[in-house]
């Protein structure tokens, strides 16, 4: 399946690079609009940007792999990721961690067989003063508990 | 350029505008320890191992990316500094597996040295160490271990800023952090081998080099490449007479820090052949092994009867053999017509930023000399036209280098006589009536010219095998036997002659060639 962009996003993507001084520096926007245009940064997918944005594979990968918002695999409907830098460290995050797992009976980086959950460690979320806390797609949830975890799981579809 | 004055560890220090601290100490004979900053990639400043004290700045600073300024007052070695690179030293060490006993970077192993010089205490790290890719191979020169490195990324900056090919790149973060190549891909570009001789510690080893010999035990003699004519300057490393392995010499007017892998390679086929040991003879029913007596004597006797005669000389052959070459076929025959091998090739972009089109390290110096009357083409197109009835060939096998070898076996066959002075019994040698058996690039003394008209000392790494001769001995014994002793044959003396006699060599001594080469005007 050849990997590229629909009539829209190409219009989207003229737009993102205007925008920008440097073509290389829209680096990132081109990649959030690819990983909604693809739902996911497939290896075709990261070739695909690097010609468009006239830079090496090489480097799309280095920075796909730095953002933990970037993922190079399909993940579920609702992509968890525990904070795991210091701060929320030191207040629980570890034993957050270890209570979603057993609670979703999936490991760090696996998704649940039904597609819905994705669980991910990323490092610092700029939110170090209300650790524990973990973003769910686009939501921070702070100060997290055991309890407060199996409520936000509930509620989410 | 304006001039800046500081001093470094309480010695004043002269410098220009925009130098760094790293740059000014180096220049005043001051080596800061540092991994990441290199001289010819751009600063990255991610090791921290550069640290210094700067007097009225109240951190320590990387040395690699502060610029020196009027005054500044620099301490590379006060208590905050050595502290300071202690602790990296340990932080580096951190998710290390410390194998050094089987690490083929060890002996010249900069955390190894560092270590030693600025750690020296047991790891206090009582956690479990991250783990990372083991031997994965990159290309066909380059295999990495992810345990061993430390991130300083001059890999990277090399393969973005010197060959501009983009291979390797950092992924992930924090202590997932490491080097890779975009899935899917190989590292293989013509320079590639040049990051294993960069990267400070044992993450990138040479595939080719690797478990061979341990860098202790390897006799290091400066020299010139082989390769082509960009002439660049190598070690050649040895362990018991046999080539270890090429490593670049810094000389910035003509190589830099690098070389190319072709050329880092190129000595197995130079000296990986069954050599002959004694000269051979035709008679009836093939070559035999004869005494040196009768084979020049031969070569002399027929040579001067079966005139018309061509001369080709190897581009590997130096400047005092090419000079006592064209003396001595010179004198055989006034119309002798030489030409030192010469071919070219289409070079790729990336080859082009080190090699040289030819495979002729000296074909400039030979022709200097007078090994050149039209070129090596028309030479060679007369050959195929049986316009010779005798040929000296030396050190260059032509039925293999040249694309018409069936016409040139059938060219040679009808020559009355055919000469052929190498180190082994080339495909062109199996032809010759008289094979002289002569010493490789790396068991000689003596001068190439490149291709830009530097000259420069290429020196013996390896004793020959007993029976083979140097080529400037053969010839010169051939000379005194047509009437023109050469005193003494040594390359400094003959080198004392060319510069009596040759134009633009005039007034040069062998001495002031030194170990970077000498220019001459072009
Ligand atoms: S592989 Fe070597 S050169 Fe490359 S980042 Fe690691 S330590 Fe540095
Ligand atoms: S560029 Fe030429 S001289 Fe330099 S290493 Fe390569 S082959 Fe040898
Ligand atoms: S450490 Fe978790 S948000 Fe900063
Ligand atoms: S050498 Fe200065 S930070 Fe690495």
């Amino acid at each position: 399946m050849a990997v590229e962009f629909s009539p829209e996003a190409r219009k989207r993507f003229a737009a993102i690079v205007g925008g920008y001084p440097k073509k290389e520096a829209a680096l990132l926007p081109v990649l959030f609009l690819a990983q909604e245009e693809f739902g996911y940064l497939s290896g075709e997918a990261i070739d695909y940007v690097a010609k468009i944005m006239g830079i090496s594979a090489a480097r799309v990968y280095s920075v796909v792999t730095f953002y933990t918002m970037l993922n190079m695999k399909p993940i579920g409907r609702h992509h968890i990721q525990v904070c795991r830098t210091l701060p929320c460290a030191l207040s629980g995050a570890e034993k957050i961690t270890a209570f979603i797992k057993a609670k979703l009976g999936i490991d760090v980086g696996q998704t649940t067989p039904d597609g819905k959950f994705t669980l991910s460690e990323v490092e610092c979320l700029a939110s170090c003063g209300t650790g524990p806390m973990m973003q769910v797609n686009d939501a921070y949830y702070e100060n997290l508990t055991e309890e407060r975890v199996v409520e936000i799981l509930r509620v989410l579809k | 350029m304006d001039a800046v004055k500081l001093t470094i560890d309480g010695k004043e220090v002269t410098t220009t505008k925009g130098t760094t601290v790293i740059q000014a100490a180096a220049e005043a004979g001051i080596t800061i320890p540092h991994y990441c900053y290199h001289p010819k990639l751009t600063i990255a400043g991610n090791c921290r191992m550069c640290l210094v004290e700067i007097e009225k700045m109240p951190k320590l600073q990387i040395a690699c990316n502060t610029q020196a300024s009027e005054g500044m007052a620099v301490e590379t070695q006060s208590p905050k500094v050595l502290a300071a690179r202690k602790a990296v030293m340990e932080f580096l060490l951190i998710n290390h597996p410390l194998d050094c006993p089987i690490c083929d970077q060890a002996g010249e192993c900069w955390l190894q040295d560092y270590y030693m010089q600025h750690d020296l205490q047991a790891s206090r790290f009582a956690e479990g160490k991250q783990h990372e890719r083991k031997r994965e191979v990159f290309g066909p020169h380059v295999v990495f271990d992810g345990e061993r490195c430390i991130k300083c990324t001059r890999c990277v900056r090399f393969l973005q800023e010197v060959t501009r090919t983009d291979e390797l790149t950092v992924v992930d973060r924090g202590d997932h952090s490491t080097i890779a190549l975009f899935p899917g891909t190989v590292l293989d570009n013509p320079l590639s081998a040049n990051i294993n001789d960069i990267c400070p510690v044992g993450a990138l080893t040479d595939r080719d080099f690797r478990f061979r010999v341990r860098v202790w035990y390897l006799q290091k003699t400066p020299s010139i490449c082989p390769g082509c004519s960009t002439g660049c300057n190598i070690s050649v490393e040895s362990y018991q007479n046999r080539i270890a392995r090429f490593k670049p010499r810094i000389n910035e007017e003509v190589n830099s820090h690098w070389i190319c892998d072709e050329g880092r390679y190129c000595f197995y086929a130079l000296t990986d052949v069954e050599r002959i040991t004694a000269p051979l003879i035709r008679q009836e029913g093939g070559l035999v092994p004869t005494d040196w007596k009768t084979a020049l004597g031969a070569v002399i006797s027929v040579l001067s009867g079966a005139q018309p005669v061509c001369g080709v000389l190897s581009g590997r052959n130096t400047n005092e053999e090419a000079f006592l070459f064209a003396k001595l076929l010179r004198r055989l025959s006034p119309q002798a017509r030489l030409e030192v091998y010469y071919r070219e090739r289409k070079l790729t972009e990336v080859e082009k930023i080190l090699k040289s089109p030819d495979r002729s390290p000296n074909f400039r110096g030979a022709r200097d000399m007078g090994v050149s009357d039209d070129g090596f083409e028309p030479l060679l197109s007369d050959l195929l036209d049986g316009k010779f009835r005798s040929a000296y060939f030396v050190g260059e096998d032509l039925l293999r280098e040249v694309a018409q070898g069936e016409k040139v076996r059938q060219a040679l066959k009808k020559l009355s006589f055919l000469v052929v002075q190498d180190t082994h019994l080339s495909e062109t040698a199996k032809l010759a009536h008289v094979v002289l058996p002569a010493v490789n690039f790396a068991e000689k003394e003596g001068t190439y010219t490149n291709r830009k008209g530097r000259i420069q000392r290429l020196r013996p790494a390896l004793v020959p095998p007993a029976g083979a001769r140097q080529d400037l001995e053969i010839f010169s014994l051939l000379l005194a036997r047509v009437g023109e002793p050469i005193r003494r044959a040594t390359p400094g003396e003959i080198f004392l002659e060319i510069a009596r006699e040759v134009p633009r060599y005039r007034g040069l001594t062998y001495e002031s060639i030194g170990n970077l080469g000498v220019q001459i005007e072009s």
